[in-house]
């Protein structure tokens, strides 16, 4: 399978000298397009900082991280505009929904390519086929708030998917819901990875979820311990994809 | 491209319109303080406008007759009336009082003019209803908003007047309305004594040996008839001949008259200037106030809204909305604020002016000024709010 | 853009808000303020009999007054009659103390009984001389008789002739004498009779029957000569004393008739007519004066009460008419603003006579059924925008 994203070596150092604070020590990270990889650790760990580093909101001090076949950063030399860079390769699903209040389902999904300059209707039918594919394309025309918990997430999930980024994030997509939805929202979100040819990687604790991961990334302390499928999330083993 | 903005407003444009009209009420206070403003330099020009004089020939060395009192002989018009450039002269006289009418009291500016001829100075300008006086006794024109109607009686001292015609927009400097009369009956209004006054008059008359010498009873009448005379007048209303040059006429009478001549230049500083200098800066220095505090409610509003969205506002950020986009939609939601506010504001003071108990102008330009000043105003606080938006970490939205 | 239903609703509403505000916007900004159009009423220029008026107002006044009062200084003695008493013709109505008066006609009747006597005395002695002079002259004939007898003497004769001679002179002179006293008889007489009849000028006495309206004396106040005492006036001669502007007065004549409103009595107009026009004028007040009598047989008001007078004035004939609240004057011409076509028109005109309605005959610059501007909400010039009102305000 296709690459959808890589980081080798990324570091991460918040301010300098003695009271520099090394939030990520040289971290190494591989997903595959149509893999769903799950992403751990315990506060502290230097997972918020990684999830901002991958999702192009903040730079890292060095390593390199690709998408697909673009180059984001390269030991200091980055892309020149994160934001662009957001909006077309990277997809973010966030713990609530945070759907846009004042545009109904469809313009919430047809938001980002509106805003990239695609004409309305087009923006829009893309995003009904993506509501339809995720199965709320019944709600379209409602507002986020007519909306129950899960299509909201749904909702989101087709957000996320709608620029066809090879990279989704996705923080705490689980968190409040119950394992029935929680593992239902990790189905779809491998299937949609399979459907959309995506990477996608699931920041999380939530236990219930963590067994499903075939691949689980455990960051400690700044560095990650890869781990196998289903695999016990021990504390050793670091090994590389 | 998506009205980010529009959506918005749409999705909560119950809560934006009133929001609006609240910020309308405000800013049609501020409107209708500058009416207020524009309404008393007004009144001091339409006392002038409605003249229709071009000199007022007044006591010698007094402001009269609108700042000060002033008193000529009835007479002084003759003179003035022979010399060259002169047009027309009339006496006039002003006095300002309370008539009881209906069991209300009316403050009015009771004025007496030349009535035998239509357009004589001093008379009103334009009639809203009913005639002009056609009789030289106990017949008056009011302004409307003395309240009085056609028909109705009225006493001004010991005199019941007749109302014969309505006119509008004719009030003294204070904002008085006229009561128009004849000159003569006018200056027995001022000048007559009330008649308690006059037996008093006569009885300190009679007991004076002075004015009562024993023996020559007639002295006492011919003292009594001379203290009831009234023949004066407060300014004569001079107009100037087509072509002659008013302040050439005006130094001429000043010269050759001595008296105290005004041009409509000098008068208008007389009015604007000294005698409604200080409350008008007064209603300045509030309307400043005012659009300060409006300003600083708008400022509020804006942040308010922009704050109450700032997750939203993460979101789009994060996703990659540019911040051309965001500063956009909180730049036109302020305009449409403004705009909302600004009709709103000018709607509600066209239609509260008229219960105001002085005169309120609202000028077209004055409209256009505020218009401008509204969405400049909108246009720099929302400034402070697009700020706060584009400080916004992005990061927010996730984890962080 | 092409919108989802829900929003279109909501669409719906905002535009539907936005646009009623933007209407009633467009709807203050034309419609209010100096931008908006004039209100005016029209009036179509129609013919009318214009019955000029004229108003004037007056007091009542007595049309005679009489003073009465003494010829000579005194002292006021007694009054018999008092103000509001009626009173006839040669009734007393006050004494003056004549002081020394009676005296004096005491004096003066005295030297008028002397003058009498002396008179007599005058007559006696007229007989006395005459009876001496016909002694005389028999004496003197008898002696000539006997001077030509020669029984006398011439000397002797020449005596008798002598006393003749004599007691003629005494008869012319107590002729003289007697003349004498008899004028100065008629003098004291007069004298006497003048005091007489100035005691009779000590009672006041009306000349007239009539209304007693001031008592301006009393008991023991001195008075001087032609100060009266009291004022009668006749009730039943009663006018109007009438002043009319001057620049309106042209026509008024005698006999024209008159309509009197009184003060007291302001729903109840007598009638009356100008009795004449005074020939002079008011220089001061710049008004005319005239008097204007009532008619006879109506409730007499009182006296220096005031009156309202409106004339009628001969009516002209139906003749073009507007209302003179229409007139303006623009520079120094006298003209009404007409409605020609939608625009307004500054027409200049002649005017002639007003009524008491303040209707003016127009003599030249309109036709009939020219409609022309009557009222308006504000001045007019003749760039105005104007819309047509049944009534203002």
């Amino acid at each position: 399978m296709a690459e959808g994203i890589r980081i080798e070596n990324l570091v991460k150092t918040y301010g300098s000298g003695d009271t520099a604070v090394h939030a990520l020590r040289g971290v190494n990270m591989s997903v595959a397009k149509g893999e769903v990889v799950g992403l751990i650790g315990p506060s502290g760990s230097g997972k918020s900082t990684l999830l901002k580093c991958l999702g192009a909101v903040i730079e890292p001090t060095s390593g390199r991280m690709t998408i697909g076949d673009t180059v984001i950063y390269d030991d200091g030399w980055k892309v020149g505009d994160l934001r662009a860079l957001r909006r077309d390769l990277i997809g973010f699903i966030f713990q609530a929904p945070y759907l846009i209040p004042f545009l109904d389902v469809t313009d919430n999904v047809a938001l980002l390519p509106m805003l990239a300059g695609k004409p309305n209707a087009e923006a829009r039918k893309e995003a009904r086929d993506l509501l339809e594919a995720l199965d709320v394309a019944h709600r379209a025309a409602a507002m986020p708030s007519q909306l129950s918990g899960g299509e909201q997430q749904r909702v989101a999930i087709a957000r996320a998917l709608v620029n066809r980024p090879p990279v989704i994030l996705a923080d705490e997509p689980t968190a409040p819901l119950d394992s029935v939805r929680a593992l239902a929202v990790v189905d779809l979100l491998n299937t949609m990875a399979r459907q959309f040819e995506t990477a996608i990687i699931v920041v999380t604790h939530d236990e219930k979820i963590i067994p499903t991961f075939r691949r689980l990334y455990n960051i400690r302390d700044g560095v990650t311990v890869q781990e196998g499928p289903a695999g016990s999330h021990g504390p050793d083993g670091a090994g590389k994809s | 491209m998506i009205s980010l903005a529009g959506r918005d407003i749409l999705h909560g444009w119950g809560k934006f319109v009133l929001t609006g009209m609240g910020l309308g009420l405000l800013i049609g206070v501020t409107l209708s303080m500058a009416g207020v403003y524009r309404g008393m330099i007004d009144d001091a020009q339409a006392l002038l406008d409605n003249s229709g004089a071009d000199l007022w020939v007044v006591q010698k060395d007094t402001l009269g007759p609108y700042a000060e009192p002033s008193s000529l002989s009835e007479d002084a018009e003759r003179p003035i009336r022979a010399m060259a450039g002169v047009d027309r002269a009339a006496g006039v006289t002003y006095l300002t009082m309370q008539i009881a009418h209906q069991g209300k009291d009316v403050r009015v500016m009771v004025v007496g003019a030349e009535v035998a001829q239509p357009g004589e100075p001093g008379q009103p300008p334009h009639l809203l209803a009913g005639r002009r006086i056609v009789q030289g006794h106990y017949e008056a024109v009011a302004d409307v908003k003395t309240g009085f109607a056609i028909g109705d009686q009225v006493k001004v001292r010991r005199n019941t007047y007749r109302i014969v015609g309505l006119t509008s927009r004719m009030v003294s400097s204070g904002g008085d309305p006229m009561l128009f009369l004849s000159l003569k009956d006018a200056q027995e209004a001022q000048f007559e004594k009330d008649a308690d006054a006059i037996v008093r008059q006569r009885a300190r008359t009679t007991s004076s040996p002075m004015l009562n010498p024993p023996g020559n009873p007639a002295v006492a009448e011919a003292v009594n008839a001379a203290q009831a005379s009234s023949t004066n007048v407060n300014a004569v209303l001079v107009t100037v001949a087509p072509g002659a040059d008013a302040d050439a006429v005006a130094a001429t009478i000043r010269r050759w008259q001595r008296v105290t001549v005004y041009t409509r230049a000098q008068m208008e500083e007389i009015l604007v200037d000294k005698m409604i200098a200080n409350s008008a800066r007064q209603i300045g220095m509030f309307l400043v106030i005012l659009a300060i505090v409006s300003a600083a409610i708008v400022a509020f509003i804006i942040y308010t809204m922009t704050i109450g969205k700032i997750r939203e506002i993460a979101v789009l950020k994060l996703i990659g909305t540019r911040n051309r986009t965001i500063a956009g939609m909180i730049l036109q939601q302020a305009l449409g604020l403004g705009l909302i506010g600004f009709a709103v504001g000018k709607i509600v003071a066209t239609f509260w002016a008229p219960f105001f108990p002085k005169y309120v102008l609202l000028l077209p330009a004055d409209s256009v000024r505020g218009f401008v000043a509204v969405m400049a105003i909108c246009a720099l606080v929302s400034l402070l709010a697009i700020h706060a938006a584009l400080k916004v970490d992005p990061a927010e939205a996730i984890g962080g | 853009m092409r919108i989802a239903l829900p929003q279109s609703r909501r669409t719906l509403l905002l535009m539907a808000v936005l646009a009623t505000l933007m209407l009633l916007l467009g709807f203050v900004a034309v419609r209010s303020g100096p931008l908006a159009p004039v209100k005016v009423t029209v009036v179509r220029i129609e013919e009318r009999a214009i019955t000029p008026a004229l108003f004037g107002i007056g007091t009542v006044e007595a049309r005679f007054t009489h003073r009465i009062g003494p010829t000579a200084p005194g002292r006021v003695a007694s009054l018999s009659v008092d103000v509001g008493d009626r009173v006839e013709a040669g009734q007393v109505l006050a004494l003056i103390d004549p002081v020394d008066l009676d005296q004096r006609i005491a004096a003066a009747s005295g030297s008028a009984g002397r003058s009498a006597a002396l008179e007599a005395a005058a007559a006696s002695q007229v007989a006395d001389a005459s009876a001496r002079l016909a002694l005389a002259r028999s004496e003197a004939a008898r002696g000539e008789e006997l001077f030509r007898g020669g029984w006398l003497t011439r000397a002797a004769l020449d005596q008798r002739q002598q006393a003749l001679a004599a007691a003629q002179a005494g008869l012319a002179a107590a002729k003289a004498n007697q003349a004498a006293a008899s004028q100065d008889r008629s003098r004291t007489g007069a004298e006497r009779a003048a005091l007489q009849e100035q005691k009779a000028n000590l009672r006041l006495v009306a000349p007239t029957a009539g209304l007693i309206v001031r008592r301006l004396a009393e008991t023991g106040t001195t008075v001087v000569a032609g100060q009266a005492v009291f004022e009668i006036v006749d009730p039943a001669q009663l006018w109007i004393n009438a002043r009319f502007d001057q620049t309106r007065a042209g026509g008024i004549a005698a006999g024209l008739p008159a309509r009197i409103v009184l003060r007291s009595r302001l729903e109840t107009p007598l009638r009356g007519s100008i009795l004449r026009v005074e020939p002079v004028a008011d220089a001061v007040t710049e008004e005319v004066l005239a008097k204007v009598s009532l008619d006879a047989g109506l409730a007499l008001p009182p006296i220096g009460e005031l009156a309202e007078v409106t004339i009628g004035l001969p009516a002209r004939g139906r003749t073009l008419a507007l209302p003179n609240a229409a007139i303006h004057r623009i520079g120094s011409e006298v003209g009404v603003w007409a409605l020609r076509d939608g625009d307004l028109e500054f027409v200049a005109l002649k005017l002639g006579a007003e009524d008491a309605d303040g209707w003016v005959q127009v003599l030249d610059g309109l036709a009939r059924g020219d409609q022309v501007i009557r009222h308006s909400a504000r001045p007019l010039t003749a760039s105005s925008r104007i819309t047509v009102v049944d009534k203002l305000p």
